[in-house]
């Protein structure tokens, strides 16, 4: 094996840098710029900068009765359970203007704010909170949009589904005639159709 | 201080950074329309954006991911000009690559042996393994099988997966997602011409029918002249004082086609590459441009994916896959008469692959799956050209399957567990069972912490087994367990943190015994690192990600650190937006320090920058980039393999790269 010097011309000394003090002042520096209000998430979170896409869609796509909630010129989005789609949501979707309301985003804490929503995003919730939940906005034209696949049949109205690495969504009409919402017929043209669960049925 | 280039392209950067935290001013509520932003799309484009895949084999949230996983995108390849999947996998934390001017070898987390054939991690397009039978290698440089313009992303899942994926997937998984209709024009044209006479052109035809099957057809062709180069271990009258000329030239044609209908997606893959060894490698007569070789890759995948109410899904797919390797090698017999050998290999192999995916209840995913291969044909041959006597011809074939079965279970709102195992069975060397288990907790919003457990093996692989100059045919599986931490926090303000602290222990490494001469299962070697991530996007579409590796490998057995594995390994990348999405600067440095060459040496530490000027939309459906690598012409070099004289083998000085790309 021959042994030589490394490759490398003679006019240039290799040295191994120092680099502690540049990489911690640039870290810094990205954690000063941290404080600024950004658009997106990364490329990891498509996932969730999708269904945000989605919600804001669903706030184009479908009628509201015209005295709900009142006075107000915001269209609100309540979070409930939050996780990296309310995130999307804050930052893609907060402020952009639906029907000539803008959107405000805000989390939701007690079932009366939930009632005072346009539209109800649940991220994630035990079962018997999210049974408390959906009692309680039972009625008030509240578009309820759950993350998981059985949320629609259980008594919200809409879910997402994730279909061959795809965003699908699912339309419990039973629900949305209840609450009063009139779903558009492009977004049911592309939705799952489902039903209220046999034995969950109201009675009116 | 001391003020090498290095840091005074970290300084530069910093300053540009800072004074563009100047510049920036915090805008209100009021949202942009962001070219990225996907508000702005029509519902029917939404359904067809395919979100995150592969840690699990099923969909999953990155954060939920029982693994460190970085995602390269379509963009990101744009707007950084990345030309090879080694381009994009030297991008993320902890990867490097070797580039000996014939082959691309894949570094990972300060493990890259000279000249090992990339049989330690797991290659595959759209889930298809594409590693081959008989080096069991998945190609990342010029050579590799998908061009890089039909790649939607690329995600890199770190750690091993073989609980999931069996032999190869030792240090990571890198799952290659091609694009499909309706995400590219109907009828797109690529070329580009880069230094040292590269010339490459593509076109791709993709068309979705009415309530039928949508299918693209892609068709690539890359050729390089290659360099004049200079190595100072030749400089002698009798082999041309060093310099190699017409002997650095490659090309790559490449084929892709996929079409889905309904839950089946049919895809189509190949490509034929040839590379002139320029360095003289294996003891053939330097500057003689008949030393070279050929990779064929080749494979047909029927995939089945159908997905029942409920979250229960159900994929199954049969594949035939072929891969073909020619190599020239002119030898001096003796000097001046020159006889040439040629080696071939041939690998041709069918599997079938099928599992199951249940949601048992909301808060459980069970999955559970096998996999089969017949290895129909392991040939290789081994013989004198200019006619003489056929000195080897063997052939072989073999089998080998496996079972595995993964359970994920969200105990609650903070805390998820995944367990999984699968147990391999090979012909050639019998059983190999491989758990894996990760704890991961979101006790705050917007934090995970994952602690991880997992182990993998690779099998030797037949060349190791039967053919190799070194050929063992006891050789056993190798084996790895690693520990680790993952913690990832997304801030307010769109900031993105990922740290991990590892530890791998890898026993039973198959290397060459000094006393036997053979391949044997001799090396134990202890891995440790920490990785820290820090990305940011801005309102304007400014982008910065920062990611440091630390990292020792050492030799149990000789208490050294590895040859070609590098303490400190850093990476920036920022992209500055001009205009909107129509023009942009994407610059990136990365740092790698210095590696030890096998004669003890070291190759020293070297940063090298590269700069993407891309504008989009020109004119209507027009693309260009003009890439500059190597920026500032830094003189750097990989260490070489056991069949190189060089040390160190010199890497490209500054090139340059001019693209276009238009579709309508």
């Amino acid at each position: 094996m021959h042994q030589g010097e490394p490759t490398g011309s003679s006019r240039r000394r290799f040295r191994v840098p120092s680099r502690g003090p540049s990489s911690v002042v640039l870290l810094l520096a990205l954690f000063a710029l941290s404080s600024f209000p950004a658009a997106q998430e990364s490329s990891a979170d498509l996932e969730h900068q999708v269904k945000a896409a989605f919600l804001y869609n669903f706030a184009r796509f479908v009628e509201w009765p015209p005295d709900t909630p009142s006075g107000e010129a915001s269209f609100v989005i309540g979070i409930l359970g939050s996780d990296a789609t309310s995130l999307a949501l804050e930052e893609t979707v907060q402020g952009k203007s639906v029907g000539g309301r803008t959107i405000r985003v805000r989390p939701v804490k007690t079932q009366e704010e939930a009632t005072q929503c346009h539209m109800l995003f649940v991220g994630s919730e035990t079962p018997d909170r999210l049974a408390r939940l959906l009692k309680a906005v039972r009625g008030s034209a509240v578009l309820t949009v759950g993350d998981s696949d059985t949320f629609a049949r259980e008594g919200g109205i809409v879910n997402f589904v994730m279909q061959d690495h795809h965003v699908r969504f699912a339309v419990n009409t039973d629900a949305a005639e209840r609450a009063g919402l009139k779903i558009s017929s492009k977004l049911l043209q592309l939705a799952i159709i489902v039903h209220d669960e046999q034995g969950r049925e109201e009675t009116k | 201080m001391n003020t090498s280039r290095m840091n005074r392209i970290v300084s530069c950067a910093r300053s540009v950074l800072l004074a563009l935290a100047c510049l920036l001013v915090p805008s209100g509520a009021e949202a942009q329309d962001l070219p990225e932003d996907l508000t702005q799309l029509p519902l029917e484009q939404l359904m067809a954006i395919d979100v995150v895949y592969g840690a699990s084999k099923h969909d999953q949230r990155t954060t939920e991911a029982p693994s460190s996983v970085s995602v390269v995108t379509a963009a990101d390849i744009e707007r950084y000009g990345y030309r090879t999947l080694a381009d994009v996998l030297r991008s993320v934390h902890g990867f490097y690559s070797t580039y000996d001017r014939n082959y691309t070898y894949v570094g990972i987390r300060g493990f890259s042996r000279p000249s090992d054939y990339n049989s330690r991690f797991l290659l595959l397009v759209d889930g298809h393994r594409v590693n081959d039978n008989f080096y069991g290698s998945g190609y990342i440089g010029p050579e590799g099988l998908i061009d890089l313009d039909l790649v939607d992303r690329v995600e890199v899942i770190r750690g091993p997966s073989s609980s999931l994926y069996g032999t190869s997937a030792f240090f990571a998984v890198v799952n290659v997602i091609t694009r499909m209709e309706p995400d590219v024009p109907r009828l797109q044209f690529s070329g580009l011409g880069a230094s040292y006479g590269t010339p490459a052109g593509r076109v791709t035809f993709a068309h979705a029918f009415e309530d039928g099957p949508k299918f693209l057809v892609s068709g690539s062709a890359f050729r390089s002249d290659g360099q004049r180069l200079f190595y100072k271990e030749y400089d002698d009258p009798l082999s041309n004082n060093g310099v190699t000329q017409h002997s650095d030239d490659e090309r790559n044609y490449r084929l892709f086609s996929t079409m889905t209908f309904r839950d089946f997606t049919v895809q189509l893959a190949a490509n034929s590459r040839e590379k002139g060894i320029p360095t003289g490698a294996y003891g053939t007569p330097f500057n003689d441009p008949g030393a070279r070789t050929v990779d064929d890759r080749s494979y047909l995948d029927v995939k089945y994916d159908h997905a029942f109410a409920g979250g229960t899904g159900v994929q199954a797919r049969v594949y035939v896959d072929r891969y073909y390797y020619r190599g020239d090698y002119p030898y001096y017999s003796p000097y001046p008469t020159i006889i040439r050998y040629r080696e071939h290999s041939w690998g041709d192999w069918w599997g079938t692959e099928a599992k199951v995916m249940m949601k048992a209840g909301t808060r459980q995913t069970v999955t559970a799956g096998m996999e089969f291969r017949d290895n129909l044909k392991q040939h290789f041959r081994w013989k004198n050209v200019d006619p003489g006597p056929l000195d080897f011809d063997s052939q072989r074939s073999s089998r080998e399957g496996g079972l595995y079965f993964q359970d994920e279970m969200k105990v609650s709102d903070q805390v998820a567990v995944s367990v999984g195992v699968r147990h391999d069975h090979y012909e050639t060397f019998g059983g190999s069972t491989h758990p894996r288990a990760a704890l991961i907790l979101m006790p705050f919003e917007r934090t995970a912490l994952k602690l991880l457990y997992g182990s993998a093996f690779r099998a030797p692989v037949v060349y190791e087994l039967y053919y190799g100059s070194h050929a063992n045919p006891d050789l056993k599986p190798e084996s790895i367990r690693t520990f680790e931490v993952v913690l990832e926090q997304y801030a307010l303000g769109n900031l993105r943190l990922t740290g991990s602290a590892y530890y791998y222990a890898i026993d039973d490494l198959v290397s060459v015994d000094t006393v036997s001469n053979l391949f044997e299962n001799i090396d134990e070697v202890t891995a440790k690192g920490v990785e820290l991530e820090v990305a940011k996007r801005f309102k304007n579409g400014f982008e910065v990600t920062y990611s440091s590796t630390l990292q020792e490998n050492r030799d149990q057995g000789t208490d050294r650190i590895l040859t070609n594995s590098p303490r400190h390994l850093a990476k920036l990348n920022a992209f500055f937006p001009i205009k909107r999405d129509k023009l942009g600067v994407g610059a990136e440095v990365q740092y790698t320090s210095r590696r030890l060459t096998l004669s003890g040496n070291d190759a020293p530490g070297f940063a090298v920058a590269n700069l993407t000027f891309l504008s989009r939309q020109l004119a209507k459906g027009l693309d260009l980039s003009a890439s500059v690598y190597n920026v500032f012409d830094k003189k750097y070099g990989d260490p070489g393999g056991p069949q190189h004289l060089q040390d160190v083998i010199e890497q490209d000085g500054r090139s340059f790269r001019l693209k276009f790309t238009w579709g309508f």
